[in-house]
């Protein structure tokens, strides 16, 4: 009960920084940065499996936020909100990325995406972490997408459609294909 | 419980408390296996992917500062100017003002030569109308001179198509205005 009544201030103190950031504040939207910047740029990153470029992207992001704030109507909470923002802006930005990666097949390239994978894993995650992350990077970006909203974020599968812009059906079925994929190649190693 | 349905299961996301597959669980080791590694990806994906990396919200507010007085600034800034300044930049006020001293002090001159102006463009409509009857077999005998009361009714006609063009004009000078003051 002490933690649904600390949510629900949260909340409340949510809305307040947001109003003030509608209005032109920018120290209120300073702290929703704040308070949204490790999810933001986690979930960037979850989709593009590389600091830079999800960097930028939950950057953008915010920057979209502030500029489009006056708009916001406050039918969603403002991270269902912000979140739908990045998430588009690194679908985007991850097609932009397999464009290019397509065009540019050579050796250069594949050792810098090599490079890239080899120090993507937090270098302060333990083992079984860093394990996870590997796995990841085998899925595809809306899977990746899929589980970190649901299990990080702890969202419903509706909030994950909303934010993704999927049907409710088809983030089933990618949470469903993730963890049967993670599951697998889980199995898989601890059996070597 | 088989081991295809107990993988089902664990696929949806191990919904509810299912005896079954507990059971199942305790007789197949490898569906146990597979059920220890759900439980342990589950755990590693809600601790989450790495924070934002130092400095982050300094970036984003240097950039935020960066845009928000462009974005803040409105387009037209309200004039400080009296209201006598303001009317005189309406065009359609100008041209009022510049009618009713016409009208003032003219007023027989203007009648004299709004008639005869009138009375030429009125005699010149007319031929040509019945120039255009004639070639479709249709004569005419056209009055001579224009009427009066004719003459009348061009007058007022015109005049309203100048009060009808005058917010027009208006508006498309204040369009302009704001062009050039968006240095655009």
């Amino acid at each position: 009960m002490a933690s649904s009544g600390s949510q629900a201030e949260s909340a409340a103190n949510e809305g307040l920084w947001v109003e003030r950031a509608r209005a032109g504040d920018t120290e209120a939207f300073r702290e929703l940065v704040e308070r949204h910047r490790d999810r933001a740029y986690g979930l960037a990153l979850r989709v593009l499996r590389s600091p830079a470029d999800a960097e930028e992207v939950a950057q953008d992001a915010f920057l979209r936020a502030w500029r489009a704030l006056p708009r916001f109507r406050g039918d969603a909470a403002f991270g269902t909100w912000l979140y739908r923002i990045v998430a588009r802006r690194a679908f985007d930005r991850a097609a932009t990325l397999r464009g290019r990666r397509a065009r540019e097949t050579s050796l250069e390239e594949a050792r810098d995406r090599a490079e890239r994978v080899k120090v993507h894993p937090d270098p302060n995650a333990g083992g079984e972490k860093r394990r996870l992350e590997e796995l990841l990077e085998r899925l595809p970006e809306a899977q990746r997408a899929a589980v970190t909203l649901y299990y990080y974020e702890d969202r419903s599968v509706d909030d994950v459609a909303k934010i993704l812009g999927l049907p409710p059906n088809t983030v089933k079925t990618h949470l469903s294909r993730a963890r049967a994929a993670l599951r697998t190649a889980w199995s898989r190693e601890e059996e070597r | 419980m088989n081991c295809a349905e107990f993988r089902h299961w664990l696929d949806d996301g191990r919904p509810g408390l299912h005896d079954g597959a507990t059971a199942h669980a305790q007789r197949c080791p490898a569906c146990a296996a597979a059920l220890e590694a759900d439980r342990t990806i589950e755990r590693l994906l809600s601790q989450g992917p790495s924070a934002a990396p130092a400095g982050f919200t300094g970036r984003v507010m240097a950039r935020v500062v960066a845009r928000a007085a462009p974005a803040r600034v409105p387009v037209m800034p309200a004039p400080a100017l009296p209201w006598w300044a303001r009317a005189a930049r309406d065009p359609a006020a100008v041209l009022a003002l510049a009618v009713a001293a016409l009208l003032a002090g003219r007023w027989s001159a203007l009648w004299a030569a709004s008639s005869t102006a009138g009375q030429g463009a009125a005699q010149w409509v007319a031929r040509a109308i019945s120039a255009g009857l004639s070639a479709a077999g249709v004569a005419v005998s056209l009055p001579s001179p224009i009427r009066a009361d004719a003459l009348l009714g061009l007058e007022i006609g015109a005049a309203c198509l100048a009060l009808l063009a005058a917010p027009w004009l208006y508006r498309t000078t204040l369009r302009h205005a704001a062009r050039a003051a968006l240095g655009r």
